[in-house]
């Protein structure tokens, strides 16, 4: 990792259960109801969210992916960052290392 | 106007499948049907569809590239690449083939019809379950290919010069000729670079540099 990457990164809750419900996807924890309802490119984003990917990352791939401006990939990021963080899906830790790259 | 698809599967019962179903839930013409890699590409520099589809597991030339070839030639040519469901390598190999979108084979037909119509107006389309691991498999290639560069940029100029030679099939005695050094300083050269790039052999070395474009690969030299 370079020297610039950022102290914190965003990370999935990892007890919460994915299901799939066509281009909706539903994450809940076990035994607890009603979850959060994601759309899939919200829940991509969650799965991103592995402790060792920096936004900056995310929003290069997007870019890559979809042809996007750099600015309109960082502020799609931004704000589903934080969503994902306000509705306490996603939580900000020190980057860790990443494992099986 | 009818849209003109090309349909490329080793099988014929898909091929026509495929093509029935089209043409029976759009405005589709079919104007080719290929078999393989080499014939996909062939019919599509010949005749010009609007949209290929192309099977990623094509006998002779792959559907990947053939998709790679298609759109070298002939860039106004959209290409859906379909395989396997779950195939993120072959989802991942037709992006960077230039693919303009990519369904998988567990899709029913009938979504075929809207992929298209997606495609032909500009969409890029990736199975939404499988975006975030295409998304972690581009952040993990990027990352690989920095790591590289980042032992590249430790290299000496000479011992790129001697990189260089290496790609061209040198041993550590032509490198010396070529360089007018001793066959000993070359060896030591060669010795560094390959611990800086931190791999084990010359032809690693050399994969390397060619993989990522630090060297291309080209005759091999004669000394």
């Amino acid at each position: 990792m370079s020297d610039t990457a950022p102290l914190t990164v965003p990370v999935r809750r990892v007890e919460l259960e994915a299901r799939h419900d066509g281009e909706r996807v539903w994450l809940r924890e076990p035994g607890k109801s009603p979850g959060h309802m994601l759309n899939t490119t919200a829940f991509a984003l969650w799965e991103l969210c592995d402790g060792t990917t920096a936004p900056h990352e995310m929003v290069e791939a997007i870019c890559i992916l979809f042809g996007l401006e750099r600015a309109t990939a960082e502020r799609d990021v931004e704000l589903g960052l934080a969503d994902l963080t306000r509705a306490g899906l996603v939580e900000w830790r020190r980057r860790q290392a990443e494992n099986g790259a | 106007m009818a849209t003109r698809v090309l349909i490329a599967d080793e099988h014929r019962l898909i091929r026509e499948a495929v093509a029935e179903a089209l043409v029976a839930e759009a405005a589709v013409n079919v104007v080719a049907e290929a078999a393989d890699g080499y014939r996909a590409v062939s019919d599509a520099g010949s005749l010009l569809p609007d949209l290929a589809l192309i099977n990623a597991d094509l006998p002779g030339l792959s559907g990947i590239d053939a998709c790679l070839a298609i759109k070298s030639s002939s860039p106004a040519v959209s290409v859906i690449v379909f395989s396997h469901s779950g195939d993120a390598d072959a989802l991942l190999s037709a992006i960077e083939a230039g693919a303009d979108g990519y369904f998988g084979m567990e899709e029913e037909l009938a979504a075929l019809v809207g992929a298209l119509e997606r495609v032909l107006d500009g969409e890029f389309l990736v199975p939404a379950h499988m975006l975030g691991q295409l998304l972690q498999r581009l952040i993990r290639r990027r990352r690989r290919s920095e790591g590289a560069l980042e032992r590249y940029l430790r290299l000496t100029p000479r011992e790129r010069e001697v990189l260089a030679l290496l790609v061209e099939g040198c041993d550590h005695e032509a490198v010396a000729a070529a360089l007018v050094i001793s066959p000993q300083t070359a060896r030591t050269h060669i010795q560094n670079l390959l611990r800086k790039l931190e791999v084990h052999s010359r032809l690693e070395a050399v994969a390397l540099a060619v993989d990522q474009g630090w060297v291309e690969a080209g005759a091999p030299r004669r000394v």
